[in-house]
């Protein structure tokens, strides 16, 4: 495969640069280098075939100041924050709240190398996965939060990240302290229609007792490629929700690993996909339960239209020490063609004797006798199907406190639904 | 108004009407009776559109139109009711949500502006008023989780809001205590009116009590045996279904 390409690319983007990352740089190069893209011998990657990436000749996506104007910015975000075109920092654009340590990382970096510098690449892995090193050795830019020790952010923060034709490598530092608050929506959103690639990492850390809702919407256009890795480090008493809606992109494939590592924890995972077309998305991941009387819980939904398809894996590591986990992951998905398949893969490594964990797949389709029921009362067809396939993503979308961020989802969903279902 | 003309319809390779003739004016009740499985809730489904059966004879004209050739919504729209014998649950569907946009289609089919938000519920809350129900049931999913007789109810309800011009009602007094019973009875008298027509189905004479009829038909095997007015459902009652298998000899 082409890891030549990228390494190409690599020299011309790092030669000359002599920042405070520049060696993390150079050492995730190198591992791609030596691992190369993953290949569907992986176990890992059984599903999902990254050779669109791999071939990708794309440039690197470089700041830019005259695309986008304020105006297109605003009506494609959901609120006003930071916004990021071809992956670099758009001031123009963006609305920084005050009393918020919310701002680029690259600003950050420059302002605080100290705060950000403890913690950046500390708990993303650029050592064995090769998307990740990809994504430190082009680490530039990104958003940063800080929310120092027993502050309550109340207003949601928005980070918008516009793709245009570009190979783009955002990397995402949140940092909420011992007994910190704050929602944070992420939106990946494409303007045009040209093929663009993602390739983000975020890393996020939860301090004792402290809160942190995190959303992300995937709704690039039909062409994108999208890969995310997120690494979340929680200590104790600590409650992360991380729920991620997919209705756009070619491919995507979203990694996520959360250390519970203190007890009380709690972690929520929701994901739901709406696929059509040949759309492809897959959602891996893995929860380590490190310490005792963690919850987690995992709702993964996939609606899948054409000959679409949808992957969900969990891998559940309950350590030797954590007794009275609680673990639930379930994965449902929502066949409107016969072409569409969605694979479900739960995989537990239980090492405590007095746990639960419970896991459950299920695979459907649109229930005929719901159908025939709505339309005897009048309702069309189409509106029907539309009515049944939100009240499927219901369980996921109404975990959603914010009522725009919500409506969006659901009315995307609506609108993406393929006309023919089976 | 409903004009059905021997009517044959089955599932797979298994004929479960064998050939239903049937007119209802406006105006009329007609109940329809029958032991398990002559084929009552087949013709309601059939009538409705239900497409898993398939119709290899005859013809069903509702109101001048050829009602066989229209899909269900449209059947609705034309004003057709059909109260499930077994209401569906639909979680994740709020009642109001649902019973506007189906109250929407009907009456843009009709002409009719759009009721918004604020007008339909109070249209709802008025008739959920009416049949004794805790307005609270509007905000739930569809059916999911209510009792027996809260669904059939809900059936009710619904066809108050709905406004049909026939409805047919598979059963709706099967499981409801007699207090029950009377509330959706009610309900139904209060729509009776000149322009409209009913098809009830039920296996008890009790229903009819309140729900007086003017014409009732016994079902057998897919075909109507006998047909009379309301004293037929008291002879029915007194002599039972076996009284039926002798009658369908006789007929065939
Ligand atoms: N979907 C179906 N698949 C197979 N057989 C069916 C189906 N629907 C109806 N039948 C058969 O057709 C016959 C008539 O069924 P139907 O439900 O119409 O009876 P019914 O008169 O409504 O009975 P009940 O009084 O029990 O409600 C039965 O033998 C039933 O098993
Ligand atoms: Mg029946």
């Amino acid at each position: 495969m082409n890891t030549e390409h990228f390494a190409t690319k690599f020299n011309e983007f790092a030669d000359g640069r002599d920042d405070a990352v520049q060696t993390l740089r150079r050492r995730a190069i190198d591992r791609f280098r030596a691992l190369g893209f993953p290949t569907r011998r992986e176990e890992e990657w059984a599903y999902t075939d990254v050779s669109p990436i791999a071939n990708l000749t794309l440039p690197l996506g470089r700041p830019t100041t005259n695309l986008l104007a304020s105006a297109d910015a605003q009506s494609l975000g959901l609120g006003r924050g930071l916004v990021f075109v071809d992956g670099h920092f758009r001031a123009d654009l963006s609305h920084v709240p005050s009393g918020v340590t919310f701002l680029s990382l690259k600003d950050a970096l420059e302002q605080n190398p100290d705060l950000v510098g403890a913690r950046l690449a500390k708990f993303a892995d650029a050592e064995t996965q090769p998307f990740t090193a990809l994504n430190t050795a082009f680490l530039e830019d990104g958003a940063f939060l800080h929310v120092p020790k027993g502050t309550r952010i109340e207003e949601p923060l928005y980070v918008l990240y516009v793709g245009t034709e570009k190979s783009v490598y955002p990397r995402n530092l949140f940092m909420i302290d011992d007994g910190a608050e704050a929602t944070l929506v992420e939106q990946y959103v494409s303007h045009g229609e040209a093929a663009h690639f993602t390739n983000s990492v975020t890393e996020t850390i939860v301090g004792a007792n402290a809160s942190f809702v995190h959303h992300r919407l995937q709704t690039e256009n039909d062409h994108a490629l999208h890969v995310t890795a997120t690494h979340i480090h929680q200590d104790r008493d600590s409650r992360l929700t991380n729920s991620v809606a997919t209705v756009g992109g070619r491919l995507v494939r979203n990694n996520l690993r959360a250390a519970l590592d203190g007890e009380g924890i709690v972690t929520t995972l929701n994901g739901v996909s709406l696929t059509r077309d040949a759309q492809h998305v897959d959602n891996h991941t893995w929860l380590e339960h490190r310490k005792p009387h963690c919850d987690s819980h995992e709702l993964y939904k996939g609606i899948l239209g054409d000959q679409s398809s949808s992957v969900f894996s969990g891998y559940i590591h309950v350590f030797p020490d954590a007794q009275k986990t609680d673990a639930k992951q379930s994965s449902s998905n929502l066949l409107l063609s016969n072409e569409a398949v969605a694979d479900s893969k739960p995989q537990l490594e239980i090492y405590a004797d007095d746990v639960k964990c419970t896991h459950g797949a299920t695979i459907g389709q649109l229930d005929e006798d719901a159908l025939f029921y709505l339309r005897a009362r009048g309702v069309r067809a189409p509106e029907a199907r539309k009515l049944l396939v939100r009240a499927f993503a219901s369980e996921v979308t109404n975990q959603i406190e914010i009522e725009p961020v919500r409506e969006h989802i659901n009315n995307l969903i609506a609108e993406r639904l393929p006309d023919e279902i089976d | 108004m409903l004009k059905i003309s021997n009517l044959h319809a089955g599932i797979e390779d298994t004929e479960i009407l064998r050939g239903i003739n049937l007119s209802i004016d406006a105006g009329e009740v007609h109940a329809i009776m029958g032991p398990n499985g002559s084929g009552k809730s087949t013709l309601a489904s059939v009538l409705a559109g239900r497409d898993q059966y398939e119709v290899t004879e005859g013809s069903v004209d509702f109101l001048g139109q050829d009602l066989l050739d229209m899909a269900p919504d449209a059947r609705a729209h034309a004003g057709l009711f059909l109260a499930f014998q077994y209401p569906v649950e639909i979680p994740g569907v709020s009642n109001s949500y649902f019973l506007r946009a189906g109250v929407n289609a009907v009456r843009e089919a009709r002409g009719l502006e759009e009721l918004d938000a604020i007008d339909f519920l109070k249209l709802a809350k008025a008739k959920a008023k009416e049949l004794d129900m805790d307005e609270k049931f509007l905000s739930r999913a569809v059916n999911e989780g209510f009792s027996g007789g809260e669904k059939k109810r809900n059936e009710i309800f619904q066809m108050a809001v709905l406004d049909p011009k026939l409805a047919v009602l598979d059963e709706t007094d099967s499981g409801l205590d007699i207090d029950a019973l009377r509330v959706v009875a009610d309900g139904v008298n209060r729509l009776r009116n000149k322009d409209r027509g009913f098809l009830v189905i039920t296996h008890y004479q009790r229903l009819l009590n309140y729900i007086v009829p003017d014409h009732v038909h016994v079902l057998h095997q897919g075909r109507i045996v006998k047909s009379g007015g309301k004293e037929l459902a008291l002879e029915l009652e007194e002599k039972g279904y076996g009284w039926v298998e002798e009658l369908a000899g006789a007929a065939s």
